[in-house]
């Protein structure tokens, strides 16, 4: 028989900080609460399995939930609250005309934009402080290639980051003259 | 850490703060004026929400005239009539069938004969608008044509293309409408209801010709069935089966977005433990 009581405790105790990670990789919501939900759900069926240590099954749940509906999902038309985007670079397709662009904000913008994989590792590398084994045990996959996810998806930050301070800069000097 | 890693902890960190509330992005959905609203997660989205597939509606109607001299029956203009499906004739009996949404009242049609050919309108009296974009139901009318018919041409006003006469009318409800459906269920699916009985669920989205749909869950399996023309608009006729544990539909009408939300979604875990429950498995 499945243990109810710790199941729901492990849900009362430990869902909200799931659902931010699922913010994090989703970057809704709503789409966080509904991937939790199967998360959990999920995970229920295997709880007597994982009973004494759910968590990182839980997470490795999720992780999977995450990749495997976006890879399933149609994207022809999706809801959305904010303004359409701007032609240009990926950067300047980002729908914030403010000079001074948060560097923060640009960061998640961006986070947004990265595929899913090294979203994912991103997520888990820099909130869920896992290490670089731990991410390979979550997504299935080695340390060498979580390594070199990582190091892509810095490498794309780092690029339009750069970008966009130089567009900055431009925008400045345009305003001055 | 490199400055770019500082700062992605720090936005990271940042965002990961729930809101108070989800934010408002969905318009909501209003069938016959009534919003209902039963959860506060579902504050967005409307009764329209439903996925109900009513049984045929009939409506006898009796022919006015009934020869080439007699004219043209009184009938709404092309851009209300809806399409014809499917027609089924036996004698002068004639058995016009079509899909219309929930929102219009029931089947009508006219017949008459002209240039060698039978013209057939229906229609359903009602509006299908903005605020009626919700169930597919199936619509029906019963005429009695004023002579027997003799395998001359069926035109169907509405498009003006030429209806393939059948004979059996008992064979069309299963085109579309799930085996073993049984009326009385919630208007709306939800988890109880759709894992208890792995029912599908017909839904009709009506809007411009460019209307979309985006089921985005796994589990989620859809068909588009159709495209009818329904009251003079183009509709779209999906059949779909929820995920046990979900049920959302989003889809598109123009510039509009509106979502269908399942009553199943939460973290309560009383609640979680009854949708896992009720998932099946080969166990």
């Amino acid at each position: 028989m499945v243990d109810d009581d710790g199941f729901q405790a492990f849900v009362a105790g430990r869902s909200q900080a799931l659902l931010s990670t699922a913010y994090l990789l989703t970057q809704d919501w709503a789409r966080a609460e509904d991937l939790l939900q199967s998360a959990l759900v999920r995970s229920w069926l295997a709880w007597r399995r994982i009973e004494g240590a759910p968590e990182p099954y839980v997470r490795r749940v999720l992780l999977n939930e995450y990749l495997a509906w976006w890879r399933r999902m149609w994207r022809g038309e999706l809801p959305s609250g904010a303004l359409p985007e701007p032609a240009g670079s990926l950067v300047a397709q980002v729908p914030d005309p403010a000079p001074a662009v948060d560097a923060r904000d640009a960061i998640w913008r961006l986070l947004g934009r990265l595929p899913r994989r090294q979203r994912a590792v991103i997520v888990l590398r820099y909130y869920e402080d896992l290490s670089e084994r731990e991410i390979a045990g979550v997504l299935g996959c080695s340390p060498g290639t979580v390594k070199s996810q990582a190091s892509k998806a810095l490498a794309t930050l780092r690029a339009e980051l750069a970008g966009t301070a130089a567009a900055d800069r431009a925008a400045d000097e345009r305003t001055v003259r | 850490m490199t400055d770019v890693e500082q700062q992605l902890r720090g936005a990271l960190r940042e965002r990961a703060t729930p809101p108070a509330a989800p934010p408002e992005r969905y318009e909501t959905v209003r069938r016959r004026g009534q919003a209902r609203r039963r959860m506060r997660r579902l504050a967005a989205v409307g009764a329209a929400a439903g996925a109900l597939v009513a049984v045929a509606v009939v409506v006898p109607m009796a022919l006015p005239g009934g020869s080439d001299a007699a004219g043209v029956p009184s009938h709404p203009p092309a851009s209300r009539l809806s399409e014809v499906r499917q027609v089924f004739v036996r004698g002068q009996q004639l058995t016009a069938q079509f899909i219309t949404g929930d929102c219009d009242g029931p089947g009508k049609g006219v017949a008459w004969l002209a240039g060698g050919s039978w013209h057939l309108a229906v229609w359903t009296p009602g509006s299908h608008g903005a605020d009626c974009i919700s169930i597919a139901r199936n619509a029906e009318t019963q005429l009695s044509l004023p002579r027997p018919y003799g395998g001359e041409p069926m035109i169907d006003e509405a498009t003006g293309r030429k209806v393939a006469i059948r004979g059996d009318p008992d064979s069309w409800l299963p085109t579309y409408l799930p085996s073993g459906y049984t009326l009385g269920l919630a208007d709306r699916p939800d988890a109880v209801n759709l894992a208890g009985q792995g029912e599908d669920f017909i839904l009709l989205l009506m809007g411009g010709p460019d209307v979309g749909a985006d089921l985005d869950k796994p589990g989620w399996r859809y068909d588009v069935l159709d495209r009818p023309k329904i009251a003079g608009h183009q509709g779209t006729l999906i059949r779909y089966r929820p995920a046990p544990d979900w049920v959302e539909l989003r889809w598109t009408d123009g510039t509009r977005t509106f979502r269908i939300q399942s009553i199943s979604r939460t973290l309560d875990p009383r609640e979680l433990v009854k949708l896992a429950r009720s998932i099946p498995t080969d166990k």
